[in-house]
């Protein structure tokens, strides 16, 4: 067995433990929570596009994720659209959206885009919520299909978990793929030193354009999901303390990491939950902003660059001590080859 | 020969200042001309005017015969002007293969459908990109430390990084801003030579700004020399060595007296 | 639309404008110094509203002044106590990463105000509470129109402060000081000042300006409540933007414009849009006129 591989990439090791967490998990509130955990997992991914891969501030992840979530619903709901379509129109929409702000506002400076997109966020809000004829106003829309795959109907959370996982590894693939490219390597320099890249031929403008697009567009997916899922979507779905914990999700999990996003969405999105039995329900909602606040001042303070830094290397794990297990004995039988020669 | 750059008058306006004072100058293929003068001279403007990083305010400027003057820097680098920084400005964060790899990107091809969508065409680029950067990085030395980080590096090979960036962007004119700085003597003589290896064997025309008088005059054919963003001499460095006006510049009125 | 009607959206435009532009003051003059926007100053201000809220209910019913002098008590206190908060918030979280780059500071603010803002809401619930009228029922006609003794009052503390705010940082040497911090910070701590003071001080002014603006608030809505400083602060940042950020005159025709714009936007479209004229302002004068409509410097690109 001399073929045994020396080290394994982190990432088979979280997809194939990833395929048994409905499994093991019994309990359908932790499965429910794990559900919330991947959302916040797409979305960090979304605007560590743009923060770590073209070094913009961006604090409007919320107004994607709304227009995505109400193209697909509206689509699903009032033109019966399959949840494929709708999710794709959800992407679409969140691109386009992306286009809208991105050509305004990416000529500004770093703190003054982020409270742009920060307004655009609430302006997209506050449309959502006068927008009584489409939208249903504050209400929100109810009664989001549930998706049909092959004629199977979806049913409790398993599936939706399983769909979940697939968007997961969509949009990590995707991202790679991106990033190693000539496309990537541009953004990369972007950020690094954005008038050294335009004097070498990078057209900074539009690639920054093109990567908070690209971001859009994934919120917009996760959007569509998140409509799906809880079938129902409201204007305060997702609102601008949100956009904020996605942002220092990715700042704890590190701005321009390949797989911050993970340490990041989990332990921001976890920890409030430990606290679960100490306080009241509206108590738990307070109390994790507080601390997804205070958590930000002191990471800021002693780590800005968070978990995994700007790492896009991939994370192997060795496996010397299984290796030497099964090998031994092959190594063993070419020295008594060579010995009895 | 064949005239490779010509400026036309260009003036420069920061508000009330007038950094680059309608300066006439043309470098023709093959040279190596070099621009010198006190500091503040716009030596550095004149350098940002050309590669297109400010709007000029007056003037024209043409490159191979066609007008580059109000264009955008991608499209000015695309027609075959590259430069290096003053400064030092590699991308310290990205390996060493990667700065000379964005070097080469208005040199390949490939956006960001052809990346998702994995076609055999761009895979096959990215790998005669990469064996093409290999090759610049080979010819100033660096070739064993590409996946190095970039500012892990001593600056004197950091400097080459940025050469060999500039490089890869296939220039027929290389402008290059005060190569010699943060150097000491020695390494300002291997400068002189690498300056005439890369004018005479890679056959780049070469737009030097200095401050060194060694390093620039023994390379320069011809020099120009700016004060106060006015061309005050023009020739080759003997001539430019001997005027008045250029030893007043840098040295005063006084000195000049003084000699007198 | 009659003129009594737009005098009305006049009226109350103009004094909720001075409100905006006393919030647009601590942005302003913080930018101005330190160069980046403090995204906590909208929990400063909800925090020296409680305070005073807090203060002037202990002074009227327990200690049993009334509401006057309980006002009077508790105003300045609050102002106190919020540039106290501010200094203070400035020393903790501001300070250490000074050196670093201007994002990292931007986000440190945005954490602050969520732990300010949500501990506060933990600590006395998410429920509005009620604040007490300081002149009630008086009202002057002007046709159809009304002139509240409320506004009226908000209109002249806030000129009154912002005049003095102005005279103290022209004629004084402490404002002078701030302002050449702002110009330069490394040239005027050449020159012996102390920049760190000069730069407390600043956050001292902005912060109590905001209590003020919060106690004036609240008592114009009836209400206080602990997220009251998201809206608020962002509209006070789009004020200050909008005048021309560093600039005090700026801040106040900022409010201003923003305060009459919202109020005629709001009639004439529905009212629930009120809130996007504010950011739809940021948006089109981030676009055309990033600098503001005074503006201080001329910013040469790269």
């Amino acid at each position: 067995m001399k073929w045994f591989p020396h080290k394994i990439n982190l990432k088979w090791i979280l997809f194939f433990a990833s395929l048994l967490v409905p499994i093991v998990v019994k309990s359908p509130f932790i499965l429910h929570v794990i559900i919330l955990l991947g959302i916040y997992v797409i979305l960090t991914d979304a605007l560590n596009f743009v923060t770590g891969f073209a070094g913009q501030l961006a604090l409007g992840v919320a107004a994607f994720v709304t227009i995505g979530g109400y193209t697909g619903a509206l689509l699903m709901l009032n033109n019966h659209w399959g949840f494929w379509m709708a999710l794709l129109a959800g992407g679409v929409a969140g691109f386009i959206s992306g286009l809208v702000l991105g050509v305004l506002s990416l000529r500004l400076r770093g703190d003054y885009l982020g409270m742009v997109t920060l307004g655009f966020s609430e302006i997209v809000r506050i449309v959502a919520i006068n927008l009584v004829d489409v939208t249903r106003g504050p209400m929100g829309l109810p009664g989001i299909p549930r998706p049909q795959i092959f004629g199977y109907l979806f049913h409790g959370d398993v599936p939706y978990y399983y769909l979940l996982l697939a968007l997961i590894i969509f949009t990590h693939v995707t991202i790679e793929k991106m990033l190693f490219s000539r496309f990537g390597r541009a953004c990369l320099a972007i950020r690094d030193d954005e008038s050294a890249a335009r004097a070498m031929g990078v057209e900074a403008y539009e690639f920054k354009v093109l990567a908070f697009c690209i971001s859009s567009a994934y919120a917009g997916l996760a959007g569509v999901f998140y409509a799906s899922w809880t079938t129902l979507f409201s204007p305060d779905s997702f609102q601008l303390t949100d956009s904020i914990m996605i942002s220092i999700m990715n700042t704890l999990g590190g701005i321009g990491s390949l797989l911050g996003s993970f340490p990041g969405a989990i332990i921001i999105g976890a920890l409030p939950e430990i606290f679960r039995p100490f306080t009241t329900g509206s108590g738990i909602a307070s109390l994790r902003l507080a601390l997804v606040g205070l958590f930000m001042v002191v990471l800021l303070i002693i780590r800005p660059q968070g978990i995994a830094g700007m790492s896009i290397d991939p994370v192997y794990i060795s496996l010397e001590p299984i290796r030497r297990l099964f090998v031994r004995e092959g190594a063993d039988a070419k020295e008594n080859k060579e010995g009895t020669q | 020969m064949t005239e490779l750059l010509r400026t036309e008058q260009v003036t420069k306006t920061f508000g009330g200042l007038i950094a680059v004072n309608n300066v006439d100058m043309a470098i023709e293929e093959g040279q190596i001309l070099g621009l010198i003068g006190p500091n503040g001279a716009g030596k550095t403007t004149l350098f940002n005017c050309i590669t297109g990083v400010y709007p000029i305010t007056s003037g024209e400027i043409y490159y191979k015969g066609e007008r580059i003057t109000r264009l955008q820097q991608p499209l000015i680098v695309r027609k075959g002007l590259c430069r290096t920084f003053q400064e030092l400005r590699i991308f310290k964060n990205l390996s060493v293969l990667q700065n000379v790899l964005i070097g080469m990107h208005t040199r390949c091809k490939g956006n960001v459908v052809d990346a998702l969508l994995n076609l055999p065409g761009t895979i096959h680029e990215e790998k005669r990109a990469k064996e093409k950067a290999i090759h610049y990085l080979d010819l100033l030395g660096l070739a064993d430390r590409a996946d190095y980080k970039a500012n892990s590096l001593p600056y004197a090979d950091q400097r080459r990084v940025e050469v060999a960036r500039a490089l890869a962007a296939e220039p027929d004119l290389l402008l290059l801003d005060e190569p010699s700085a943060g150097m000491n003597v020695n390494e300002a003589h291997t400068i002189t030579d690498f300056i005439k290896w890369l004018n005479v064997e890679l056959k780049k025309t070469i737009l030097l700004i200095e401050h060194n008088m060694r390093v620039v005059m023994p390379v320069a054919d011809r020099v120009v020399v700016l004060n106060m963003g006015k061309k005050i001499a023009e020739g080759t460095s003997a001539q430019v060595q001997g005027s008045t006006e250029v030893i007043e510049a840098y040295l005063g009125r006084d000195y000049i007296a003084q000699q007198m | 639309m009659t003129f009594d009607f737009l005098l009305q959206q006049l009226i109350s435009g103009v004094a909720i404008g001075m409100v905006y532009a006393l919030i647009a003051i601590g942005y302003s003059m913080v930018y101005g110094i330190l160069k980046f926007i403090n995204f906590g100053h909208g929990a400063v201000y909800m925090f020296g509203t409680y305070v005073g809220y807090f203060t002037w209910l202990f002074f009227k019913d327990k200690v049993g002044l009334g509401v006057w002098p309980g006002f009077l008590i508790a105003l300045p206190f609050a102002m106190v106590v919020a540039a106290c908060f501010g200094m203070l918030m400035e020393k903790i979280a501001y300070r250490p990463s000074r050196g670093k780059s201007r994002l990292t500071t931007f986000m440190s603010s945005v954490g602050m105000a969520l732990l300010v803002t949500y501990s506060m809401e933990f600590l006395v619930g998410p429920q509005p509470r009620r604040t007490p009228a300081l002149f009630p029922g008086v009202k002057i006609h002007l046709g159809d129109a009304i002139l509240t003794g409320q506004q009226i009052f908000m209109f002249v503390v806030g000129l009154v402060l912002l005049i003095l705010l102005q005279l103290f940082v022209t004629k004084t040497r402490a404002g002078k000081a701030i302002r050449a911090c702002s110009e330069d910070m490394g040239a005027a701590y050449l020159m012996g000042i102390n920049v760190n003071r000069s730069i407390s001080t600043t956050f001292a002014i902005g912060s109590a300006m905001a209590a003020v603006a919060g106690m004036l608030v609240g008592i114009y809505y009836s209400a206080v409540y602990p997220t009251m400083g998201w809206l608020a602060g962002l509209k006070g940042f789009i004020c200050a933007v909008t005048g021309g950020i560093g600039s005090i005159p700026g801040a106040m025709l900022g409010g201003m414009l923003l305060g009459m714009g919202e109020n005629l936007g709001a009639g004439l479209l529905a009212s629930g849009y009120r809130d996007a004229i504010a950011f739809t302002v940021l948006i089109v004068v981030m676009i055309f006129r990033p600098m503001g409509i005074i503006a201080r410097e001329q910013k040469s690109s790269l």
